[in-house]
Formats: structure tokens, C-alpha cells, sequence
């Protein structure tokens, strides 16, 4: 549980809990508007998260991060496979990290646009890191297992 | 191919869509590529989920 919250629940959640705090500062009025919780993750910034997560995974999936390379050994035959499943998750969320950045999703949504189509950057990249951060635990417990 | 692309981003929205759909194509081949090694990995007994 402590691995998880450190390695995937903070840098998931330190931004958002942080934002909510700017809250309670006194800022100018133009600086309070932008004080919204979503404002540090519509744009795919979560992905950068998920990018982390997927590089761990490489890391971990090779047996570096074991003393006697141990998850080479469990996931013998398909430690390609799998290596070549987080390589291309980590494209992915590259392609949207960077792409969120250059067409940036407006804070107001208009008029009979759903929500789910207007922040359709948010939900993928969201999604992104659910399942990166997933599969990262189930590779990493593997290894605490072995 | 190049009006191509330049149709598909040209403005914000459509980028945004266009973004959405192709990354979303490479993230379910990525994630099904993980969890097709993880499953077979398991059905070989290299790995346990007990």
C-alpha cells in the first residue's frame, strides 16, 4: 500500500490537493479563476504521470531494479512482449502529453457540447494512466512476490 | 496525405479529436500487447496472481 500511494497516488493526486490549496490564498481576482481543479489535467497532463509510470515498468520488467534480475526470469519468453506493451503505452501518452499542450482545451465548454466530448483530452489521458499505472503494480508485485 | 492531415487539424477541436482517436488506437494495442504477455505468462506458471 505505501509503494502505491507513493509511486502512483501522489503524483496523481499532489497537483489537484495543491491547486484546492491555492484556494485559500489571497490572489487577484484574474489568478482565483484559474484556481479550478481541473486546470492542471485537461490538457493531458496526467500522461507525463503515465510516461513515468511506463519507463518504471521497462525498468523493473528488464531486472535491473532486482539484485539477481529476477523478473527476467519470471516473465521468461514474454519479457519482450511485455516490454514492447509499455514501450508503446509510453508513445501514447507521449503523442497526447505533447499534443495536449499544443491544442489546449478551453476552460468553459459551450453550449450543448458534452462534457465527455469537451474533455475528451482528460478522460483519455486519464485512462491512459489507470492502465499504465495498473499494469505497472501488477508487474511490480510480481517482483515483491518472487 | 499532407491536405490530408492538414484537414484533420485545422483548429483546435478537430486536433484535439484527431489526438484522441489515434493515440487511444496505439494505447489499446499497447495495453492488450501487456496483458496478453501477463496472461500467458501466468497460464505458463511463470508468474501467480494468488
Amino acid at each position: 500500500v505505501g509503494w502505491f500511494c507513493v509511486t502512483v497516488l501522489l503524483p496523481i493526486g499532489a497537483p489537484i490537493a495543491f491547486m484546492f490549496l491555492y484556494r485559500f490564498l489571497p490572489l487577484p481576482k484574474r489568478n482565483r479563476a484559474m484556481t479550478k481543479l481541473i486546470l492542471p489535467i485537461k490538457d493531458g497532463q496526467l500522461c507525463w504521470i503515465g510516461m513515468a509510470l511506463c519507463a518504471s515498468a521497462l525498468y523493473e520488467i528488464d531486472g535491473w531494479s532486482h539484485p539477481n534480475g529476477q523478473m527476467a526470469a519470471l516473465l521468461y519468453g514474454y519479457k519482450g512482449w511485455a516490454s514492447a506493451g509499455f514501450g508503446i503505452l509510453l508513445v501514447a501518452c507521449s503523442i497526447m502529453a505533447a499534443g495536449g499542450a499544443v491544442f489546449t482545451t478551453p476552460v468553459r465548454r459551450q453550449a450543448g457540447v458534452p462534457w465527455a466530448e469537451h474533455y475528451g483530452v482528460l478522460i483519455i489521458t486519464a485512462l491512459f494512466t489507470a492502465v499504465a499505472a495498473g499494469c505497472y503494480t501488477v508487474v511490480h508485485f510480481q517482483i515483491v512476490s518472487a | 496525405m499532407s491536405s490530408w492531415i492538414k484537414n484533420r487539424f485545422r483548429d483546435a477541436e478537430h486536433g484535439r479529436q484527431t489526438l484522441v482517436v489515434s493515440s487511444a488506437a496505439i494505447g489499446a494495442v499497447g495495453f492488450l500487447i501487456i496483458a496478453w504477455a501477463l496472461t500467458m505468462a501466468t497460464h505458463a506458471g511463470l508468474i501467480s496472481f494468488r
